[in-house]
Formats: structure tokens, C-alpha cells, sequence
């Protein structure tokens, strides 16, 4: 961020795009460990306490980088996006409807997120129905990259978004079917994520 | 606390913990494997994070891509609220066609955002502030600018 700032305004904004697509494969990889906690379908030698324990660090690494990402966006003087915008969804004049989606994004999994941290004192229930919001949060996220950045004419940015919609598609395909065939295959008062 | 508590009568001395065997359990084990292999793939997964970031920084910064517009597509300079034109299909800096290369082509501009537009001698480039215009090799000119 320091050299990003010293190199200047392109610094800035090479950094939040980065941080943005890193970010996006992130996301993804969280959501994917999150279904497969609720599916109880972990790697070959993971317990599922290490797989929920896994998916809150990088939960929480997804928040640093989104600190990141929105604040480069916010620093760059290039574009004009506004503070009020990184929490108001579609108040940008800069690209309203691409930055909307991420503002959008944002707040949907800072909802997770907050809820998380507050589990205990919560309940169950009332943090089972806002994490439903995740599944929410990844769309809107993953139309952002689509739609605010300009890069899926470079190979390597068009491959990680292809593999961050099928993972992410697999995982809730997956869920879905699980869920018809009969809920998850542990109980759910066994399942704890955060 | 000068004298042996084991000397003590009615008192024994717990045993070791070498004997006791507790982390020979195979559940203990376990988990305690599984404590570090979240550790591990948490650091492998945070330097694979900023050499990532790192890494996309550095090829955004050092290849600047140069994609033509789609036909009749317009320039629209970011942070132009309500400027005239779309954006590129997909791009950064755009190149217009010898058939739009004028100072009339519909680009947007402003005089707060560094864009200038007319025939500019010289190589065209963009410039650290945003947008510029120039006669390329070809004479025709173009018009690049930042964007995402």
C-alpha cells in the first residue's frame, strides 16, 4: 500500500484491481469451504473441525484484503467514488451499477461477518438465517468483477473468474442436491462453522 | 515450600506427563494434527495472497492493455459523471479507428481530468493523470486513457 501509494495514482489503482481479483478467488475458495462444511464433505484427512476452522481464517484474510480493495479504490484520485458509496450501494457516479454490486456485496457479508463474531450471543438461528446471505453476497460479488473490471481479456483474470463461478456453482449445486436428498449427512446441532 | 510435597503423608506425586499418555490419544492427536495443518495451509494461503496481489499488481502495472472499441463505441473517463458514450467493451486504453481519428470524434472530455483531444504531435501514450490524445505511426490518432 506504502509503495503502491509512492508510485502514485496508477499505484492505487493497479493495487485495487489485484486486490479485487484476488480477492474474488478468495471469496470463492470461503463460500466452497462453507458448503462443504454443511455438506460434511471434507479433503481426505481433514477433520471438519480443522475445514470450519479453515474457513474463518480465510474469512477473516477475505476481510483484510476487502479493507484493501476498497481502500485503494477510495484513495485513487483517478476515479470519483465516494466514501458514502463503499456502504450505500448505487451512490457512485462512477460506474453506479458495477460499484453498487461490490457495495452491495459488502455489506451482505459484512451482515455475515458481524453475525459471526456475535454468534453466542445470537443464537443459532438467528445466525443460520443471516449466513444464508452469503449465497447472496457471492453473486453480487462476482457480477462486480464482472462488470467494474475491464480485465476478462487478459487469460489469467478470465481463468480465475471461469473457476471461481464453476467452483462456487459446484459447491452450491452440490449443496442443493444434498439438501433434496435428505439434509446434511451430520446433524445440524454437530455443525459449528464460526 | 522447603520440604518434598510427596513427602507429605496422604499426598502422591501426579505422574509424569511423558506417562500419562495423553497425547498419544488417537483424538488428541488428531486434533492437534488438524490444529497444524490449519496453521500451515492459513500461512501458505496468506503468502499465497500477497504474492498474488503482488504479482497481479505488477502485471497491471507493466502490461497495458490496448483493445480497439467496438464500432461506435465512445470513450467515457472515469470519474466523468454523466459524460457522453460508454465505455469500451473490454479495456483500458483504447485505440480509435484512422476513420474516427479527429478532434470531432465523440470522446468525452473534460478539462479537470488532464484530457485533451485534437491532433497532438507526437507519439500518443497515456499519462499518469488520465487521458491523452496523439498522432500515432500510422497518423491516425488516438486517444488513450485509464480505466479498468
Amino acid at each position: 500500500m506504502i509503495m503502491a501509494t509512492a508510485a502514485g495514482s496508477a499505484g492505487l489503482w493497479y493495487l485495487s484491481r489485484a486486490s479485487g481479483l484476488v480477492l474474488l478467488a478468495l471469496f470463492s475458495a470461503v463460500v466452497v469451504l462453507g458448503v462443504a462444511i454443511r455438506t460434511g464433505s471434507a479433503p481426505r484427512g481433514w477433520p471438519r473441525f480443522a475445514v470450519a476452522e479453515l474457513h474463518r481464517t480465510l474469512s477473516l484474510f477475505a476481510v483484510a484484503l476487502l479493507a484493501l480493495h476498497v481502500v485503494t479504490a477510495m484513495l485513487d484520485p483517478f476515479v470519483t467514488i465516494g466514501w458514502a458509496a463503499t456502504l450505500l450501494p448505487f451512490l457512485s457516479p462512477y460506474r453506479t451499477l458495477a460499484i453498487g454490486l461490490g457495495t452491495l456485496a459488502v455489506d451482505l457479508a459484512g451482515a455475515v461477518l458481524v453475525t459471526s463474531l456475535a454468534r453466542r450471543r445470537l443464537g443459532q438461528r438467528a445466525w443460520r438465517a443471516v449466513h444464508w446471505l452469503a449465497y447472496l453476497a457471492w453473486p453480487a460479488a462476482f457480477l462486480h468483477s464482472l462488470t467494474a473490471g475491464g480485465d476478462l481479456g487478459i487469460w489469467w483474470v478470465a481463468l480465475v473468474e471461469i473457476g471461481s463461478g464453476v467452483a462456487v456453482s459446484t459447491a452450491v449445486l452440490v449443496r442443493l442436491i444434498g439438501r433434496a436428498r435428505g439434509g446434511p449427512r451430520y446433524p445440524r446441532s454437530a455443525v459449528r462453522t464460526s | 515450600m522447603d520440604h518434598d510435597e510427596q513427602d507429605r503423608p496422604g499426598w502422591r506425586r501426579l505422574p509424569p506427563v511423558a506417562d500419562d499418555g495423553w497425547a498419544s490419544r488417537p483424538a488428541a492427536a488428531s486434533r492437534s494434527e488438524g490444529v497444524r495443518r490449519v496453521r500451515r495451509t492459513a500461512n501458505w494461503t496468506a503468502a499465497a495472497l500477497i504474492a498474488g496481489v503482488a504479482a497481479a499488481s505488477g502485471y497491471f502495472a507493466h502490461h497495458p492493455p490496448a483493445a480497439a472499441p467496438a464500432a461506435g463505441a465512445t470513450a467515457q473517463v472515469p470519474g466523468q459523471a454523466g459524460a457522453a458514450g460508454q465505455a469500451p467493451a473490454a479495456g483500458h486504453a483504447a485505440v480509435a479507428s484512422p476513420q474516427r481519428a479527429s478532434g470531432s470524434a465523440p470522446v468525452a472530455t473534460s478539462g479537470g481530468s488532464g484530457v485533451a483531444t485534437g491532433p497532438v504531435a507526437g507519439t500518443a501514450g497515456s499519462t499518469a493523470g488520465g487521458a491523452a490524445t496523439g498522432t500515432g505511426p500510422g497518423g491516425a490518432t488516438t486517444v488513450t486513457w485509464r480505466d479498468n
